[in-house]
């Protein structure tokens, strides 16, 4: 008894997480490879063809080490580690491809080439976000104390089926830019696709699980006063764009 | 007149879906003014929707 009354005012040991080396090694991996990937393809090659300026050759050299020196500063200073590889990185490299001009044009462009290149600019995307640390997140010092979040659960009928609207209509928008004969505006059709389908998605995703959750809503007066401003907006525009067309 | 709200709120966002793919389909007809048009209002009518499941006033 007396040794479970001491066991029990001993403070828990707190676990503190625990990077091996070969996580750590991960880690560094993860935002290298596919920055170094996505780098050789889009701003390397480029600029080490014939025709391309100095400066965009000079650019294109001085982002790589933004790149290799940001993993050593992701575990003790993020921050810094950011600044090196997101925006040193990529703002050299933007820089880059500002420099080579036209040997960049949608005529010239390798269609190939091009496709790898995103997805290594995605793939280098998804290496800088976080994963979770290992251990228990609300032993961490800093959590937020509060309700319990509700458990996951199954989403309503009607819910679903905005979800699955908005993932159809998603794959509408990427397929809508497939249509579009002139290439410059073909670039810019899909990337303003992905946006909106990402857009929509975002959206569809809020909607659906406000509307599935048992939290409740606001009251549907406050609910409809707040959207009197982008309305008025769209009514606004609405009978510009009918005017417009009455007139033309 | 909670079912209307969410009556609006579903039109919206079937309204910004309509409205984006006019726009990236205005893009391939070669009338970018057009499509500059349907992408803001689409973008509006999206802000619209989603600003309707949490009122500012209701988090003040």
């Amino acid at each position: 008894m007396a040794l479970e009354a001491a066991t029990a005012n001993e403070p828990a040991p707190t676990r503190q997480p625990v990077a091996p080396l070969s996580i750590t090694l991960l880690g560094h991996a993860r935002l290298l490879i596919p920055g170094l990937y996505a780098w050789s393809l889009t701003v390397l090659y480029p600029s080490l063809q014939p025709g391309a300026s100095l400066a965009s050759k000079l650019l294109a050299l001085s982002a790589l080490p933004f790149l290799i020196v940001s993993p050593f500063f992701a575990r003790d200073r993020p921050g810094l580690s950011r600044l090196f590889g997101i925006y040193g990185f990529l703002g050299t490299s933007a820089a880059a491809f500002v420099a080579v001009g036209p040997l960049l044009s949608a005529e010239r462009l390798d269609p190939p080439r091009a496709a790898l290149g995103s997805v290594g600019w995605v793939l280098y995307a998804f290496g800088w976000g976080r994963a979770r640390t290992p251990g228990d997140p609300e032993d961490d010092p800093n959590v937020i104390q509060g309700a319990p979040l509700h458990p996951r659960g199954r989403l309503p009928v009607k819910s679903s089926l905005l979800l699955w609207f908005s993932i159809l209509a998603a794959l509408g928008f990427l397929a809508l830019p497939f249509w579009v004969d002139r290439r410059e505006h073909a670039v810019l059709a899909h990337t303003a696709s992905v946006a909106c389908a990402l857009a929509v998605l975002g959206a569809a995703a809020e909607i659906a699980l406000e509307s599935g959750t048992p939290r409740e809503l606001a009251s549907p007066a406050t609910r409809l006063n707040a959207i009197a401003l982008p309305v008025a907006g769209i009514a606004l525009l609405l009978a510009l764009g009918l005017v417009f067309s009455a007139l033309r | 007149m909670n079912r209307i709200a969410n009556i609006v709120n579903v039109v919206l966002f079937i309204g910004a879906v309509a409205s984006f793919a006019l726009g990236v389909r205005a893009l391939g007809g070669r009338q970018d003014l057009s499509a500059l048009y349907w992408l803001v209002v689409g973008a509006l009518s999206l802000k619209a929707a989603v600003d309707m499941l949490r009122p500012r006033s209701a988090s003040r």
